[in-house]
């Protein structure tokens, strides 16, 4: 959940956690966009390669962890790959991946008890931050100059005239912008587009040749934080 | 009659005593995010990771934050050190207490990974300002 006092300045954006608002891709939780989870994961598809099996099964999961490490829980899909995918295959059924889990993920924050405590359900930066995560996990390149990073002035200016960005839902992964009420007084928040480096993989969507398979569509789990045995937990 | 409504009466008083005393630790377990000092001693003590507490104080002001990041789930916990540069008092004792200095990190800081496979901790600047600050990334994915 984002609150105002997690707005930083954008020349900050090298930090592992924190909130800046880019012009390009409105309000990025930085956190969020990391790219860890996917680096771990393109590593589990060199893994199934290197392993001699015709199939291997890849899971990704998205999940959280309370402050005292009681409990952890999240979603997770597994998916069954045939062996052979080459690189650029591999980043697009990861894509794919991410993509159907996140939205699973931000689904489940949505509902109840979750809902009872935090509005970051499909709170308008997240998914387009796990987005930048991934296109910043299989690039060597500092993404951020490009998505023109704002002064934490010109963000706060933002936060106070449109309020937080909690309460603006965004289950798509494109950007929503909101005008600098400075130079705009009467505008309203309005969709983006993804910037082009941020659309060179596509999402996977072959499910019929065997290439990929679905082992587990929509798994949920629940499980101790400190001593946790699931595999893909 | 009259006892009932004194047992009814001492029960509600111990409820919302235990309530009120435990009323903030709740709050602190469900928050996202804290930002705090070393004065605020409830969050101090409830967040801070203890290689937090025992860092150097390399600047006379300084403060934490905490941040619950669901989805890649990761915690973050920092301290920034204003009005200064020296960055080599928290290496040096990072590298005392048996921290081993990393060679892959990001480009603009030092990192250090200890005993716990899930931690990591980042050691580098403000841009743009004097301001040192060092993270401790907790990454339980």
């Amino acid at each position: 959940m984002s609150k105002r006092s997690n707005i930083l300045d954008g020349r900050q954006s090298h930090l592992k956690y924190g909130l800046i608002y880019t012009e390009v891709l409105g309000w990025i939780d930085l956190g969020h966009a990391q790219g860890t989870d996917i680096k771990a994961l393109l590593r589990k598809f060199d893994d199934g390669e290197s392993s001699g099996q015709e199939r291997y099964d890849v899971s990704y999961s998205q999940s959280m962890v309370d402050p005292s490490y009681i409990i952890k829980t999240g979603k997770f899909i597994t998916w069954r790959i045939r062996k052979g995918r080459s690189y650029s295959e591999r980043q697009s059924i990861a894509l794919a991946m991410m993509m159907v889990l996140a939205r699973n993920f931000e689904g489940f924050q949505a509902s109840f008890p979750f809902n009872m405590v935090t509005d970051s359900g499909f709170s308008g930066e997240d998914l387009v931050s796990d987005l930048l995560g991934f296109y910043r996990a299989i690039s060597s390149k500092n993404l951020f100059p490009a998505l023109r990073p704002v002064s934490k002035e010109e963000a706060l200016r933002r936060w106070d005239r449109y309020g937080p960005i909690g309460s603006f839902k965004n289950d798509s992964f494109l950007p929503l912008l909101f005008p600098d009420p400075q130079k705009y007084p009467n505008a309203r928040p309005r969709r983006g587009v993804l910037p082009d480096f941020m659309t060179t993989i596509r999402p996977w969507g072959d499910f019929h040749s065997g290439k990929v398979g679905i082992a587990t569509a929509d798994g949920s789990y629940i499980d101790s934080a400190k001593k946790g045995t699931l595999p893909y937990a | 009659m009259r006892k009932l409504l004194k047992v009814l009466v001492i029960i509600v008083v111990v409820i919302t005593a235990v309530l009120t005393y435990a009323w903030p630790y709740i709050e602190m377990e469900f928050a996202g995010s804290a930002h705090y000092t070393e004065q605020d001693k409830r969050e101090y003590n409830f967040y801070t990771p203890d290689i937090l507490k025992k860092i150097p104080r390399i600047s006379p002001r300084y403060d934490f934050d905490f941040t619950n990041i669901t989805g890649p789930a990761t915690h973050v916990y920092a301290v920034k050190f204003y009005d200064t540069e020296d960055i080599r008092r928290i290496n040096t004792y990072l590298a005392s207490t048996g921290y081993i200095r990393q060679d892959e990190c990001d480009a603009e800081s030092v990192c250090w990974r200890g005993t716990d496979p899930q931690e990591i901790i980042y050691v580098g600047m403000l841009r743009g300002e004097k301001t040192v600050i060092v993270q401790v990334v907790y990454d339980f994915t």
